[in-house]
């Protein structure tokens, strides 16, 4: 069990069970969210600058991964997360990269995985567009609600829309309303 | 001040107090003009016809909180569905919203448990709501769900591992409760730690 933390100076600094704290290195990144993921037991990925990736391992030496052409080189708040494919998604100032490091590439990131074949992109009219195989499903205006606003298992996705969750089944190619109550999604199961 | 000179005067502060009064309407109506880059486009569901297989039966679970005028209820809502045709809903447990909370981030775990933010558990299958959270979960690792007490300066305190199976509060060794410290600290926003 380990955790890298970014202090106020804006260095790494690396937490391990039993043993004491090990400050790293110093990085331009904003402290929250931590601009990080982990790639094994031993390296993470982050970013030295807006687009400058690169992996570090628990003694902090680098490796420079890739050079992102973001367009936004001073906007703040860059994170990392992975998709339900385990794709390494790298958020820069409202761009989406997928990014490859074993390849040391990168790609814009036009549809993100939702798993089980459900996909998801948005559109410029503040929506999330939903996909599954490559067929469009759904449009859904941007919401803030606590939990998910989409949820996969094989054949189906529940998806607010709007207020409303819906869920459509692949095997009717139909939506069904569940309900317009104040509501969070809890998951499938079976 | 002759009369004329107040006249001139006041007729200046009219003046300035008009010339306020249009920036105001103004600057108004341009804030509350609708903006193209900010409006939001319908929801659109698509009738696409089938796209695969029918379905394999399903079963999705939602919470729903009822505002009550004393108390918030929350009620754990199951639907089922057969060949892609949903079923009648049925509640699996309904209860005060202090007692169970909101959802955790991932929050049934072996189909079976319904977790919550603040670690309470719901076992879906006996429709029972079987352990109260201490008040924040710190995470569920194996058979455990392990909350912890926090003081009102967002410190972790006592830790608590339930074992949903066993319905047990089980003792954690120093070096697991350091680990859930570590993670617990990973839990609260502020930290922007990334544990691993």
């Amino acid at each position: 069990m380990k955790a890298v933390y970014i202090t106020d100076d804006k260095s790494l600094r690396l937490y391990r069970v039993g043993q004491p704290s090990k400050k790293l290195e110093r990085l331009e990144v904003d402290p929250y969210p931590v601009p990080a993921v982990w790639l094994d037991n031993e390296r993470f990925l982050t970013q030295d600058g807006n687009g400058h990736l690169i992996e570090v391992d628990l003694d902090g030496a680098r490796v420079p991964v890739v050079r992102v052409p973001v367009e936004e080189k001073a906007a703040r708040g860059s994170f990392f997360r992975r998709d339900a494919d385990g794709r390494i998604i790298y958020s820069c100032g409202g761009e989406q990269f997928l990014i490859n490091t074993e390849a040391k590439s990168w790609e814009r990131c036009e549809w993100e995985s939702r798993g089980h074949g459900f996909e998801e992109s948005s559109d410029g009219q503040h929506r999330r567009i939903y996909r599954y195989k490559r067929t469009e499903i759904a449009r859904s205006p941007f919401w803030t609600r606590l939990g998910p606003e989409a949820l996969t298992t094989p054949g189906s996705i529940a998806v607010f829309g709007e207020s409303d969750l819906f869920v459509w089944s692949a095997g009717t190619g139909k939506w069904t309303k569940l309900s317009n109550r104040h509501c969070q999604i809890a998951g499938w199961i079976r | 001040m002759t009369r004329n000179e107040r006249k001139r005067w006041l007729t200046r502060i009219a003046l300035v107090a008009l010339a306020g009064l249009i920036g105001l309407t103004l600057w108004l109506r341009w804030r509350t003009q609708s903006r193209t880059d900010l409006e939001f486009g319908p929801a659109v569901l698509h009738a696409t016809g089938p796209l695969g297989p029918t379905d394999p039966d399903a079963s999705l679970v939602v919470t729903e909180t009822l505002h009550g005028e004393h108390e918030h209820q929350t009620r754990a809502v199951r639907y089922d569905f057969k060949n892609g045709q949903v079923q009648p809903p049925e509640t699996l447990w309904e209860g005060p919203y202090r007692r169970f909370g909101s959802l955790s981030l991932q929050p049934i775990i072996e189909n079976r448990y319904l977790v919550s933010f603040g670690g309470s558990v719901i076992d879906l299958r006996e429709k029972a709501l079987i352990h109260e959270g201490a008040g924040r979960l710190i995470e569920v690792r194996g058979d455990r769900v392990v909350s912890a007490f926090v003081n009102d300066s967002g410190k972790l305190g006592r830790l608590v591992a339930f074992n949903p199976r066993t319905r047990a509060i089980e003792k954690l060794t120093d070096r697991e409760a350091e680990e859930f410290r570590l993670r617990g600290e990973d839990s609260c926003p502020v930290s922007g730690r990334r544990t691993a």
